[in-house]
């Protein structure tokens, strides 16, 4: 059954401001799930197909028995409720309670199992047997989603390590789980902590491609795509090596993402967030990421475009795979902001050598209609992302023109300025010093004022006439001067 | 010995200044001397002989010119104002024209010897303008007897915040700027700083206006700060924002021992909206060197003025339409009115508009009249007004801009231009332009230096410091024993001066 896009939920969705992809990846669903492990799979499915209408009921309902090989009920319940809202008639709207009970039945006997396991370790004191007893804990409360019994578990473990290898372990664990809370924070101290020099073992060493990738998808997530991008081209190339259908590769980290994954984020980072020399140089001329880059040809041809100023190509390019990555569990919340980010930085370079260009001619070399540019230049401007002006009526954007002459004047002339009434106030806050005419009341605040003209308005007379008698005034000044 | 007819007071009184004049003026001693037996004489006239009049018809101050006879002229105007005349002199009256007469020509160097008389004058005058209801009468004599006092009008007298209030009671603004524009450095000091005698020729006022003086009557923390604000108010009506920016931010840094004075409560206020009506922004902070109790207190009783800027602020910033703006004056009305600040508060709302218009300066060259209305007129059809509204702008100088009209009458087709200002338009800068303001700021702040060191030479005569000094000398000496204690005191680096320097 395919649903149109105008279903209630896609239509609601997009009122929500949620992103909807009308029309076909590039991708085969079938290919594309079958590159990761483990949980992230029902995530990804169940992500697509709340996203993309046309494959919604192809990945739901994969994602349906893919929840139902784990044990992790809530996951399982967040798809059903989601088949309840987008297929309201399909079979697997119903939840399999017998599927439910059953393995609630399971997880409950398991966990007690590993609990008294775990307490038979403590009382034998052998640290070996209880460092894997937690391992145990944490990696079975990981599978059924109960994330923070599984951070605490892996936490305790801390202790009983031994080795160089068991912390390397015990992070690599609380990276994972931290990436599943979306605990981005907790990611980045956790590889800061493998980084740190006193754990450059070899197991370190071997999971530098990891890190890199963990680091880069916290800083992703955080909006940094500058520092993401950095650490995405720094990767190890020895991820592209590791056999992803084979669980027992250590080097596949496909339970979180696939080499692919790393070369689509590396580069969308590197086109927003650096110039054309950089990108030249950190991105296309290097030997580590290019391994990762030969695996999605065309994020190469999209940067080697923009390194030679063929915008409209680069931008092309980007705009084809859009559906593919607003399909993308991490990327989808970014890329509206890469997309926007990477398109000013084209306008930018495309400005540079112009001082004044005609907004027909932008638009043509950057694919839009004059309105959309024209919104597109004033939302720069204001951003102070492009040093330009528009004219509105003979529709050309012109380049500021400084003066700098003029501008030395301007600012010594400010600062004079500035500094004559800084030490204007200054000398008269001395002066009151020194004539020891300091605040002071002895009274509650407002009991300090005698006069009762303060704060009369001079130029409202209606309102304030009445303050305004001479009898006052005269008695006030008296006062003033005699008291 | 003291007079005691007319025949023997008037030669008296006319043996001093010497006239005419002898070829040589007499030196500071010998003048000082001579005016001092004049003054003892006087004081100890009785009144009743000073007002008797003179022997062949008409009063003494007929005879007498208050240019050169100043001292006698005075006592003579006060022996007839105390002999209960008060109540009979009205604005007009002929005891009221001597009294002017004398504001505007007594002799600057002889008054100085007379400061309390000086003084009661000024308040006679002062008590006659208010019981004639007639306030602006006594404005003018007041304010040109401040400056034939202290031409440079550098040193604050207590005869200022009387005068700025009559200006306020009289409402008149333009005038009370005589003395409003001449910058105050300085406070009446005290005597025993001053080694000079009143006549010699002084650097600073504050050389004769001290304590001993009496030109100025003793101050209390309050006057000051009441001067700057009431000054503040008449630059406000004047809308001469900057001027009273500088007046209230005078009162906020005032010094403090433990909170802030009302005042200074009343000054923060006003001190957020002259920003917004000036700048279109608040200042993240107030001046450095405001002590943190009144910054805090002022802030915690100005909330509803700092939320007042965070929205306008916003807006303009985020592009907002005035309507939230005008909930928040609306809501705050009563605070507005009750706290007098209302018609600021008004103007603060039209200057929301002027600047939303001028912000557009920072996006386009160009644009048309109707796109202009479209985000900023309260009613965007009404082309001709908008219209008006930007030549007037353009004609006050706060829009560096001008209207072009294509072809047709109608304003819709108008179009707005930015012009930068180095080009043309009304905020234009020529080299030329530009390098007289300069000259002119350096002259400015050379005076300043002046000022600057004045206040350092205050510094070091205050006592505190002198003992802290000491102190430094005493441990220094010790340390260094066997070296000339002098030398040392002279290596000490006055560390206050950066006080004043490091702005």
């Amino acid at each position: 059954m395919i649903i149109g896009s105008d279903s209630a939920y896609f239509i609601k969705a997009r009122q929500a401001g949620r992103p909807v992809v009308k029309d076909l990846p590039k991708f085969d669903l079938d290919q594309y799930i079958a590159n990761y492990r483990g949980k992230t799979r029902v995530d990804r499915l169940l992500l697509i197909g709340t996203t993309a209408p046309l494959l919604a009921s192809e990945a739901l309902r994969a994602a349906v028995s893919e929840a139902k090989q784990g044990r992790d009920v809530g996951r399982y319940n967040a798809v059903v409720a989601a088949i309840r809202r987008i297929l309201p008639g399909d079979t697997n709207a119903v939840s399999d309670s017998a599927w439910i009970d059953r393995t609630n039945k399971q997880v409950k006997a398991e966990s007690d199992r590993l609990e008294t396991e775990l307490k038979g370790y403590k009382n034998n004191l052998i640290k070996e047997s209880i460092r894997m007893g937690y391992d145990d804990l944490g990696q079975h409360f990981h599978r059924i989603g109960d994330l923070t019994n599984s951070v605490k578990a892996y936490g305790r473990m801390r202790d009983f390590c031994t080795t160089a290898s068991h912390v390397v372990i015990m992070s690599l664990r609380l990276i994972n789980v931290s990436i599943d809370q979306g605990n981005w924070l907790a990611v980045q101290t956790n590889v800061q902590k493998l980084r740190s020099p006193g754990q450059l073992s070899t197991e370190a060493q071997q999971t530098s491609a990891k890190l890199s990738a963990a680091m880069g998808l916290a800083l992703l997530a955080s909006g940094n795509f500058r520092e993401a991008a950095q650490e995405f081209v720094e990767t190890d190339p020895r991820m592209t090596q590791a056999r992803l259908d084979d669980p027992s590769d250590a080097e596949a980290f496909n339970e979180v993402v696939t080499p692919n994954d790393i070369a689509v984020y590396g580069g969308l980072c590197a086109l927003a967030s650096m110039d054309r020399n950089e990108l030249q140089k950190h991105v296309l001329e290097n030997a580590k990421f290019r391994t990762y880059l030969e695996l999605e040809p065309h994020i190469r041809r999209a940067i080697t475009f923009f390194v030679s100023s063929k915008y409209s190509a680069c931008l092309s390019i980007l705009e084809s795979y859009r559906s593919d990555y607003l399909l993308d569990l991490y990327l989808q919340r970014h890329l509206g902001e890469l997309y926007f980010q990477i398109r000013s930085k084209a306008i930018q370079q495309y400005f540079i050598p112009f001082s004044r260009v005609t907004l027909a001619a932008l638009a043509s070399a950057f694919d839009a209609d004059e309105h959309t540019m024209e919104q597109e230049l004033t939302s720069m401007i204001k951003r102070k992302h492009l040093d330009a002006r528009i004219d509105l009526v003979d529709r050309v954007l012109l380049s500021r023109t400084a003066n700098a002459r003029s501008d030395v004047h301007e600012n010594a002339l400010k600062m004079a300025k500035d500094y004559e009434r800084t030490a204007h106030l200054r000398i008269l806050r001395m002066e009151m010093l020194n004539a020891g005419l300091e605040v002071s009341d002895k009274g509650k605040p407002g009991a300090n004022t005698t006069l009762e003209t303060v704060g009369l308005d001079p130029f409202h007379g209606g309102a304030s006439a009445g303050n305004w008698t001479s009898e006052g005034i005269a008695r006030s000044l008296r006062s003033g001067l005699r008291g | 010995m003291a007079p005691r007819n007319m025949d023997s007071l008037l030669p008296q009184l006319l043996t001093f200044p010497p006239h005419p004049p002898p070829p040589v003026p007499l030196v500071d001693v010998a003048y000082d001397k001579e005016i001092k037996s004049l003054r003892k004489v006087l004081n100890d006239t009785p009144a009743s002989l000073l007002t008797a009049g003179v022997p062949n018809g008409g009063d003494l101050l007929d005879v007498l010119d208050p240019s050169i006879n100043t001292l006698p002229f005075l006592y003579v105007l006060l022996a007839h104002s105390n002999a209960g005349k008060q109540k009979a002199t009205t604005i007009g009256s002929p005891l009221w024209q001597k009294a002017l007469e004398f504001l505007h020509r007594f002799d600057s160097v002889q008054i100085r010897y007379v400061g309390t008389e000086f003084r009661r004058l000024i308040m006679f005058v002062q008590d006659v303008a208010l019981a004639g209801k007639q306030p602006i009468a006594a404005v003018r004599p007041i304010g040109t007897a401040i400056l034939r006092l202290d031409s440079s009008g550098s040193c604050y007298t207590s005869t200022h915040l009387v005068f700025v209030q009559l200006c306020l009671e009289a409402r008149s603004f333009r005038a009370a700027k005589a003395i409003l524009d001449k910058d105050i450095y300085e406070l009446p000091s005290s005597a025993k700083m001053v080694p000079d005698l009143l006549c010699s020729r002084h650097d600073t006022s504050s050389g004769f206006i001290t304590d001993k003086s009496e030109l100025s009557d003793a101050i209390s923390y309050r006057d000051p700060l009441h001067y700057f604000l009431y000054g503040a108010m008449i630059y406000l009506a004047l809308k001469e924002w900057r001027r009273a920016i500088l007046f209230l931010e005078v009162v906020l840094t005032a010094p403090s021992k433990t909170q802030a004075s009302q005042i200074q409560v009343e000054a923060y206020k006003k001190w957020v909206l002259a920003n917004l009506l000036a700048y279109g922004e608040v200042p993240s902070s107030l001046p450095k060197t405001t002590s943190s109790q009144v910054a805090k207190h002022s802030r915690t009783l100005g909330k509803a003025y700092e939320a007042l800027g965070i929205v306008f602020q916003d807006g303009i910033s985020k592009e907002h339409d005035v309507r939230r703006l005008n909930a928040e004056v609306h809501i705050g009305h009563q605070r507005w009115s009750s706290d007098h600040n209302l018609s600021l508060v008004l103007q603060v709302l039209d200057a929301y508009r002027q600047f939303t218009i001028a912000k557009l300066e920072s996006t386009y060259v160009a644009l048309p009249l109707s796109e202009v209305g479209r985000r900023t007129s309260p009613n965007p059809d009404d082309h001709a007004e908008t219209a008006q509204y930007i030549a007037m702008m353009i004609e006050n100088g706060q829009l560096n801009a001008r209207i072009e009209q294509r072809s047709s009458n109608d304003p819709q087709s108008w179009v707005l231009r930015f012009v930068a200002p180095s080009d043309s338009g009304p905020q234009t800068r020529t080299e030329q332009h530009q390098h007289e303001e300069l000259k002119r700021q350096v002259a400015r702040t050379a005076k300043l230096a002046e000022h600057i060191r004045e206040t350092d030479r205050k510094i070091s005569l205050n006592k505190d410091y002198i003992s802290w000094l000491k102190q430094k000398a005493d441990m220094t000496t010790t340390a260094n024993a066997g070296e000339d204690p002098a030398i040392a005191l002279e290596q000490i680096p006055f560390e206050d001066e950066d006080l004043l320097a490091g702005t």
